[in-house]
């Protein structure tokens, strides 16, 4: 499997009047292959949606970024964010249908401003194409989307329609914001198989953003658990799920209500994560973790490999 | 046991671009005392909505509650007030519950100068014994929302609730908009309270994995209708209506491991702050 | 929708949650034109305050005439020249900073107290009791504000503050609409609908929760009314309903230089001029203030 995006050693820190004020990502590296589902999983302020930004080459100013983000071969260069690589090669869903869309134009008009700025498309030529993936995504009436305004189609159908747009460019990696979180469950699912689907016929990668681990066990073919900024432990899902090395992944398990009998408490990971990661020199769960020992607050682990693809940033790693 | 709080065919219809909307279909249900409810469903099935005709918020088309045997439909606000000393409420957004402009001491207190003559050091006392009870400690009374995480300021929420020791709280989804480390402080903290105060709970959630570890009965809702309910054990392994089994299908499977290293959770754990 | 996560937007990125003090020092310190709106109303202010000892002839400039210097061109000892009765027009403005403020000051308070309780009690009770306030607050809004004033001091006859009354009866609705606006969408906000659930009584939620909460728009519209009032104010003055003779009145004097604009210009256009500039300066801030509390044009 050729590696169709690499993230390494990522750090992006934010600036203001050119003094460092946080540094929300800090050395993240990670790999997507082609036709491969990466979930990213993590809490609030862990930094998922900002790597999915980088990757877009949508850093926010005042965001000063330093590493390497190399997509389909080609190294991003990070002064000059491309539009082009964005739509062609890399494409986003947004968390919530309801805002992504623009409520005065319809579907058609905002799907065809996509694809005639990407490929110069006549305006039928550019219908055709557009209906065509309404149609893949699922949608039984794409006429009807087409000239729908987003007001007028549900969340599911709008977050359909939403993939339908991001697929328009023919991508390689799609990067998916939370895409079922706003969603009702039996929606959701519904999207989780659209996306399974789309990637065995289309083959493209997914950087799947989420903060909830059921659904990155049923989609994911791999996974990589964000903390504080850093990968802290990364593998093959079922690997990761079944034994979780790093101890912030087994917290996050463990506090799972449905992995506990009602009544008896959940084991909750007390405090929360950091809010300024500037100052950060040793293991950013340290204080939260029940393994820590001395050296653990010294020592800032790097991401090493347990076994074959599966990574952990813990220097207890293997021994808890 | 009797029934703390009991609604009876509630109808909730709302009107909008000349079409009616049934919110609340002819619902009934009761809540014995000390156990807790939960009402699950997807957005814009009206469960929250049944929560506030039961709280006497919103105005009912027919039907009625009753709290602890006393109707409280149609009560006016002034005659509803010591009724209300006796509920209370947490909310789903957690800092948007919270007044952006009054200190957590402040939004605590406001139970307290409504419905006692409580004031001056001895309110203050009350607000720090509160803080203490939620697992914060008595610097976070001077602090703002803004200064507040997610779930600290849940823990601001559930103390103001607390405050004029209720019977009854309702618990809008009081976890969806936490983190689930975050979640679980806050379900354990529930749980907790619940023990110490024989609470009964009203709890609103769209997560069937934290109404099955949260609640002792349940009722389902759909389009404003209670398709099923009955206790939490049966509704949920063993599920009669169509619209329920959908339900629970449509639930990622959870990570399939054993809680690993569950065996010596420190009791003080929740006792988090910072 | 119900699943909301933990998961924040885009928009999370932007530093909001300071506290508005802070906000406003940094935003000022970014923003050149708040600092010259800033250093005008300084300016004003402190003519308003110390005028009498600042103004080279205080005595003149409350209006004692001197007919022998009548209509000198500025110069050396008169730097913006006297008018027809000799008065020197630097003290005459200067003297004419406390009363054109202090009317400002009369009219938008006024307008505040009546305006912000009907409309926050109109947003935030809604049905009648909104429609029966918001008709009456359109009532006064259908006429033109100058045609009210007129009327109103044709009543009361014809001074600053009669002309401050006026002027403040067709303010007040803009108040109002400012406030129920914001009582409308803080009203279905959950920290209020939780003050309901914990039975505190209307009285106590509209200033605890809803005026508290609208502070700030009021605060941006009130500096802006200010340097708007000035304005009102000396155009009431201008013809005649406003300040009298011999107040050193900006409005007044421009109308008393009106017939010799093109022999004797000086007499009108540096009160002109003085209205224009503290018209600027407040609205400057203004416009900062409202930069700085909508999130919309958050610039970064």
């Amino acid at each position: 499997m050729s590696e169709l995006l690499v993230v390494d050693d990522l750090t992006v820190t934010f600036l203001e009047r050119g003094k460092p004020k946080n540094r929300p990502l800090r050395g993240i590296s990670l790999t997507i292959g082609e036709g491969e589902i990466l979930g990213v999983v993590g809490e609030t302020g862990c930094g998922k949606t900002l790597t999915g930004l980088a990757v877009l080459g949508l850093l926010p100013q005042g965001a000063q970024p330093n590493g390497r983000i190399v997509l389909d071969g080609v190294e991003q260069d990070f002064t000059k964010p491309s539009a082009d690589t964005r739509g062609r090669i890399v494409s986003l869903v947004f968390q919530n249908p309801g805002t992504a869309f623009n409520p005065v134009f319809t579907i058609g008009a905002q799907m065809r401003d996509v694809i005639r700025r990407h490929r110069g498309l006549r305006r039928g030529e550019a219908r055709e194409h557009i209906l065509h993936y309404l149609a893949e995504v699922g949608l039984p009436d794409p006429d009807r989307v087409y000239r729908s305004f987003p007001h007028e189609l549900s969340g599911g159908m709008l977050q359909r329609a939403m993939i339908a747009m991001a697929l328009l460019c023919e991508p390689r990696l799609l990067v998916l914001d939370e895409p079922t979180t706003a969603l009702d469950v039996t929606i959701a699912k519904q999207i989780l198989q659209l996306i399974r689907r789309l990637r065995d016929q289309f083959g493209f990668g997914v950087l799947f953003i989420t903060h909830n681990l059921g659904v990155v066990n049923e989609l994911c073919d791999r996974l990589a658990v964000l903390y504080a900024g850093r990968v802290v432990e990364s593998g093959p899902t079922a690997e990761v799920l079944q034994d979780p090395q790093h101890p912030y992944t087994r917290g996050l398990l463990n506090a799972l209500p449905s992995r506990q009998t009602p009544g008896s408490p959940l084991e909750a990971i007390p405090g929360a994560v950091p809010g300024n990661l500037l100052a950060v020199t040793a293991c950013a769960f340290a204080d939260r973790c029940r393994y820590a020992i001395a050296a653990c607050r010294e020592i800032d682990p790097l991401l090493e490999e347990l076994s074959a693809g599966h990574g952990v940033a813990c220097i207890r790693a293997g021994e808890i | 046991m009797s029934a703390l709080i009991a609604v009876q065919n509630l109808v909730k219809i709302y009107r909008a671009h000349r079409q009616e909307v049934r919110a609340v279909d002819d619902v009934s249900f009761e809540i014995e005392e000390g156990t807790t409810f939960g009402l699950v469903g997807e957005s814009g099935s009206g469960k929250s909505t049944i929560a506030r005709c039961a709280l006497g918020l919103i105005p009912l088309n027919s039907g009625e509650a009753r709290f602890d045997g006393r109707r409280i439909t149609g009560l006016t606000e002034r005659a509803m007030r010591p009724v209300r000393a006796e509920m209370g409420m947490v909310f789903q957004n957690p800092v948007a519950a919270l007044n952006p402009r009054m200190t957590v001491r402040d939004s605590i207190a406001e139970p307290l100068l409504t419905h006692t003559t409580v004031r001056g050091r001895a309110l203050d006392d009350r607000v720090g014994q509160l803080l203490e009870e939620v697992g914060l400690d008595a610097g976070f009374a001077t602090r703002l929302p803004h200064q507040l995480s997610g779930g600290q300021s849940q823990r601001v929420g559930i103390a103001r609730a607390l405050a004029t020791r209720p019977r009854l709280l309702v618990l809008d989804e009081p976890t969806s908009a936490l983190d689930v480390s975050v979640q679980a402080q806050v379900l354990n903290l529930l749980q907790e309270l619940r023990a110490q105060y024989g609470l009964t709970y009203l709890m609103i959630s769209h997560d069937l994995d934290v109404i099955r570890y949260l609640c002792d009965t349940v009722g389902v809702m759909r389009r404003g209708q209670l398709v099923e309910s009955g206790s939490a054990a049966q509704v949920l392994t063993s599920p009669r209506h169509e619209y329920t089994k959908q339900l629970i299908d449509a639930m990622p499977e959870a990570p399939g491991a054993k809680p690993r290293g569950a065996d010596t959770i420190p009791t003080k754990l929740r006792r988090t702050t910072q | 929708m119900t699943s909301a996560s933990g998961v924040p937007p885009l928009a999370a990125f932007v530093p909001l949650g300071e506290r508005p003090f802070t906000r406003i020092r940094r935003v000022l310190a970014r923003d050149p034109m708040a600092m010259v709106g800033v250093a005008i109303v300084v300016l004003v202010l402190v003519l308003a305050l110390f005028g009498q000892w600042i103004a080279p002839y205080p005595e003149q400039g409350l209006g004692s005439p001197r007919p022998s210097l009548r209509g000198l061109a500025p110069g050396a000892e008169y730097l913006f020249g006297t008018d027809q009765l000799g008065r020197d027009v630097l003290s005459r403005i200067i003297m004419g900073a406390r009363p054109a403020l202090l009317i400002s000051v009369f009219v938008v308070l006024l307008a505040m107290v009546i305006g912000i309780p009907l409309g926050a009690i109109a947003g935030y009770r809604g049905g009648w009791v909104d429609q029966v306030l918001m008709r009456v607050t359109e009532v006064f809004q259908s006429f033109p504000p100058l045609l009210l004033a007129m009327v109103t001091v044709a009543i009361l006859g014809p001074s600053l503050v009669n002309a401050g009354i006026a002027l403040a009866v067709s303010w007040w609705p803009w108040y109002a609409r400012l406030v129920r606006a914001e009582a409308q969408s803080l009203r279905g906000r959950p920290f209020v609908e939780a003050a309901r659930a914990i039975g505190v009584p209307t009285w106590r939620i509209i200033p605890r929760h809803i005026l508290r909460n609208s502070l700030t728009p009021i605060l941006v519209q009130a500096t802006v009314d200010i340097g708007s009032v000035v304005l009102a104010a000396g155009a009431l003055a201008f013809i005649g309903l406003g300040a009298q003779p011999p107040e050193p009145d900006w409005g007044l004097m421009v109308a008393e230089g009106r017939g010799l604009i093109f022999t004797q210009w000086w007499i009108s256009t540096f009160p002109g001029l003085a209205l224009f500039v503290t018209v600027l300066g407040f609205n400057l801030i203004g416009d900062s203030l409202r930069d700085i509390f909508d999130p919309r044009s958050v610039k970064r």
